[in-house]
């Protein structure tokens, strides 16, 4: 009886013991898990930052893991997408706002960062955002009254630019060489405008409506 | 075969390469004519006098990413030059009073298509153009 309670207790002890020491394998094992978590994120956060460029282009296509995106360039790039990794926002002026992959639809333009291995980027995160063109040229004519200047690029193609009340006009002045607000009709055939405008797809045009417009004034060229 | 008959078809041979060999060295050009023939002035020279001093920005790279909501622009153009910056969302007029010039250009979040223009000539309205895309995407 003695001999069965004596093995009885050491049986409780060695189940005591054995379980503490099992506890302390897996609250180190758990430790070391964290420490390789925290290793890994401060890496990949390392690598973010190395990685300080970043692609853009119009949305050709959108697949569950991976987007195709052709860039102003007209390349095609494939984007890699992962489902815990991959973040993406849509830019406002003042904020960037956290969305869903649901919200992009074929022809948005986004800014993809990641690395990028030849023509294929693992996208870190995804950003929602318009794309802006710019040209210059010299104004050949400037419209029947519709706010329109007829313009000759420097690449020597005929283009039309819509001058709309929210598009900003500046002019230099050539005497203090600053910029100054221009009405439309101050603007001449013959004066250089340098201009801005919002593109919807990769596709050339032949007019545009332009968000801002710059003047210099054909009498700067003839000194 | 005669015997003479090989010896003079030997003889034709070694005397033949013989010739060959003396009209090789003699017609051959010397080192200092081949120098000359190199000296060619089809290939235009660029004179250490030239003015041209082509458009080159130096900061920013195209497609970098920016911390700031601000980046210094910086590069290098013809002494005297019109200098335009522009973005969407800003402009810069300058004139450089030494080649290099740099500026402290305003940033949008998202992507900032700046244009350089350099108008090096005031009987030139052609300017010379850089493009360059800069990203502010933090929060």
């Amino acid at each position: 009886m003695k001999l069965k309670h004596l093995f009885l207790t050491l049986l409780v002890f060695v189940f005591i013991f054995a379980n503490s020491v099992i506890g302390q394998d897996s609250n180190k094992e758990l430790e070391d898990i964290q420490q390789f978590k925290d290793k890994l994120a401060s890496k990949v956060a390392e690598l973010q930052k190395k990685e300080d460029k970043a692609q853009a282009g119009f949305l050709l296509e959108i697949k569950s893991k991976s987007l195709k995106i052709e860039t102003s360039d007209k390349e095609e790039l494939l984007v890699e997408l992962d489902e815990l990794l991959t973040k993406y926002y849509s830019v406002s002026t003042s904020t960037l706002n956290e969305i869903t992959k649901e919200k992009l639809e074929i022809g948005d333009y986004i800014i993809v960062t990641g690395p990028l291995n030849g023509k294929v980027i693992s996208a870190n995160n995804i950003y929602l955002d318009e794309n802006f063109t710019s040209g210059s040229g010299i104004v050949n004519d400037t419209g029947q009254g519709d706010f329109s200047l007829s313009i000759v690029t420097l690449e020597n193609e005929t283009i039309t630019i819509d001058i709309e009340s929210s598009s900003k006009r500046k002019i230099l002045n050539i005497k203090t060489l600053e910029l100054e607000d221009v009405g439309f009709s101050k603007i001449k055939s013959g004066d250089v405008v340098h201009f801005f405008y919002k593109k919807l797809n990769n596709k050339e045009e032949k007019r545009y409506s332009a968000t801002k417009i710059l003047v210099i004034p054909q009498e700067y060229f003839s000194k | 075969m005669k015997k003479e008959t090989i010896l003079a078809t030997v003889f034709g041979v070694l005397l033949g390469l013989i010739v060959a060999v003396i009209l090789i060295l003699v017609l051959r050009p010397s080192g200092k004519q081949k120098i000359e023939k190199t000296d060619s002035k089809l290939t235009p020279k660029i004179s250490k006098s030239s003015n041209i001093i082509p458009l080159e920005i130096k900061e920013p790279g195209d497609r970098k990413i920016s911390e700031e909501n601000t980046i210094k622009i910086s590069g290098k153009v013809k002494k005297g030059s019109l200098i335009i910056i522009e973005s969407p969302v800003s402009q810069e007029v300058l004139t450089n009073k030494q080649e290099s010039f740099n500026v402290d250009f305003p940033l949008a979040r998202g992507e900032n298509l700046i244009t350089v223009r350099a108008y090096v000539d005031r009987t030139q309205t052609i300017p010379q153009i850089k493009t360059l895309k800069v990203y502010y995407l933090s929060e």
